[in-house]
């Protein structure tokens, strides 16, 4: 077998692409635009947003992310022309404590946040989650009409993720808004800073709670991190303060987007909408299939910290790297069929949570929330029909791939007296 | 059969023990134990397909 040189020296000129993740034409093409990079260009380099590479094949991508001395997640906010700007291209204006950190003060925050995000603790979670969407369910079962996103999909986990939190459950609309927004807008535009505004204000909010929870007892994780210790120190209030609003962020909208949009393949699919009615056996396997096929969260960047060649492509120190999770999970060496949705497929190694030591901290959660409330629709509307032409789906799938809301009609059903939970 | 768990490369997805309860025990943080962990003839298929399941590829399974 003969081997190119240029493909072990990274020499010769890279492939050059305009890729914008934010732009409506992504959105509506995204499975076409990562199936082609796959097959054309799967280390290609963008100019847009001063030039980044864009990582589409499956082994690209997980050598990227679990190499995390030469793909650091660092994020310089002291100095922008520090190249290293954390893992939003372009960078987030708030500092996301801790995944832009690396080891080894990385582990430490990890390892303090891991027991509140364990198996364990989601399982001991579910039957406030439950409580919750047969609460919600109540208030639209009875109407045969309802929106998956702004009456479920949305409230259900912004209310789990206030209450892991620890945060006073009536505020939970106040949280759960300008986290849409966020996502649903591109970054750096105006809808995205107002929201990052409103943000900033619930920071403030938030930090007013810390110094009473410095000594006096209470549930929830914005407890548990005013009493806490890094290297021996406490964390600052604002550290807790940043801590707990990426908690929400990753809460609110990611798991969201993974309903809205099987809800919405399952309305085209009446055959798999069945099968999983009728066997509650498939939810395991089909909850993986549907992270992978949708990746709610479609790509998260790095920044090279020294020379080095990646997928024959020549990469310098300081390059920022966007992984792309959307591509990667439909990677033909990896996945036979990858534009088929197999429920049943197995196994299913999708990087939509991430690999290696940032693998999304909410994992546990977000299949947990995901099955209760796709089981709670598929028990209580079974035959709902969803108003395309009246859904909308997010203007940028950048950050996340999912809708703003999604109208719906059902047969009515009796309510079944569930209040929501206190 | 044996059963061994990188704890190095474990990253806590969890989908070991979502197949296999009976194999693969997790720590508080929810990341799997098992160190040459024997596994008895009856739960060697339940261990297979917990390994196979790992997007990290961390866990060895030995004679």
């Amino acid at each position: 077998m003969s081997v190119d040189p240029s493909v072990e020296t990274g020499a010769g000129t890279p492939p050059s692409i305009e890729f914008d993740h934010y732009t409506p034409e992504y959105r509506d093409n995204w499975r076409e635009i990562s199936d082609t990079n796959l097959s054309k260009c799967p280390v290609a380099h963008s100019s847009t947003y001063g030039g980044f590479w864009l990582v589409s094949d499956y082994a690209s991508v997980s050598r990227v992310i679990r190499d995390d001395a030469t793909f650091t997640s660092t994020h310089n906010m002291e100095d922008p022309e520090d190249p290293r700007q954390g893992i939003v291209i372009p960078p987030n204006p708030m500092l996301q404590v801790p995944m832009e950190f690396d080891p080894p003060l990385y582990n430490v925050y990890r390892r303090m946040l891991n027991p509140y995000f364990s198996p364990t603790a989601a399982r001991a979670l579910e039957p406030f989650v439950r409580q919750a969407v047969d609460a919600f369910l109540d208030k639209v079962c009875a109407t045969g009409r309802m929106d998956f996103v702004l009456d479920l999909g949305n409230p259900v986990p912004a209310l789990a993720t206030m209450k892991l939190a620890g945060l006073p459950l009536d505020d939970w609309q106040t949280f759960a808004e300008p986290m849409h927004g966020i996502v649903s807008n591109p970054a750096g535009g105006p809808e995205y800073l107002r929201c990052m505004n409103a943000l900033q204000q619930l920071g403030g909010a938030l930090g007013a709670l810390v110094p009473r929870l410095r000594d006096e007892e209470a549930d929830g994780l914005l407890s548990g991190l005013a009493k806490a210790t890094v290297n021996g120190e406490r964390l600052s209030d604002g550290e807790i303060v940043l801590i707990a609003l990426l908690v929400m962020q990753g809460g609110v909208d990611t798991t969201t987007a993974l309903l809205s949009n099987t809800l919405w393949w399952l309305q085209d699919h009446p055959e798999q909408r069945q099968r999983l009615i009728d066997d509650p056996s498939l939810m395991e396997h089909a909850t993986e299939e549907f992270l992978r096929i949708f990746t709610p969260v479609p790509a998260l960047a790095r920044t090279a910290t020294e020379d080095v060649v990646l997928g024959g492509q020549r990469m310098r120190a300081g390059d920022r790297v966007l992984m792309s999770f959307a591509a990667a999970n439909r990677d033909p060496e990896v996945f036979d069929d990858p534009a088929e949705a197999k429920l049943d497929r197995f196994p299913n190694p999708h990087t939509s949570f991430g690999l290696g030591i940032h693998r999304c901290i909410g994992s546990n959660y977000a299949r947990s929330w995901f099955q209760i409330m796709l089981r709670g629709v598929l028990d209580r509307m079974p035959d709902y029909t969803i108003d395309r032409s009246a859904a909308r789906r997010n203007d940028s799938i950048g950050i996340i791939n999912g809708f703003v809301n999604m109208p719906a009609t059902f047969t009515p059903s009796e309510p079944r007296g569930v209040e929501l939970p206190a | 059969m044996r059963v061994t768990v990188d704890r190095e490369r474990c990253s806590g997805h969890v989908r070991c023990a979502a197949l296999a309860p009976e194999v693969y025990q997790l720590d508080e943080e929810g990341y799997a134990i098992a160190d040459a962990q024997f596994v008895p003839a009856e739960r060697q298929r339940a261990a297979e397909r917990g390994a196979l399941a790992c997007p990290e590829q961390a866990i060895a399974l030995t004679p």
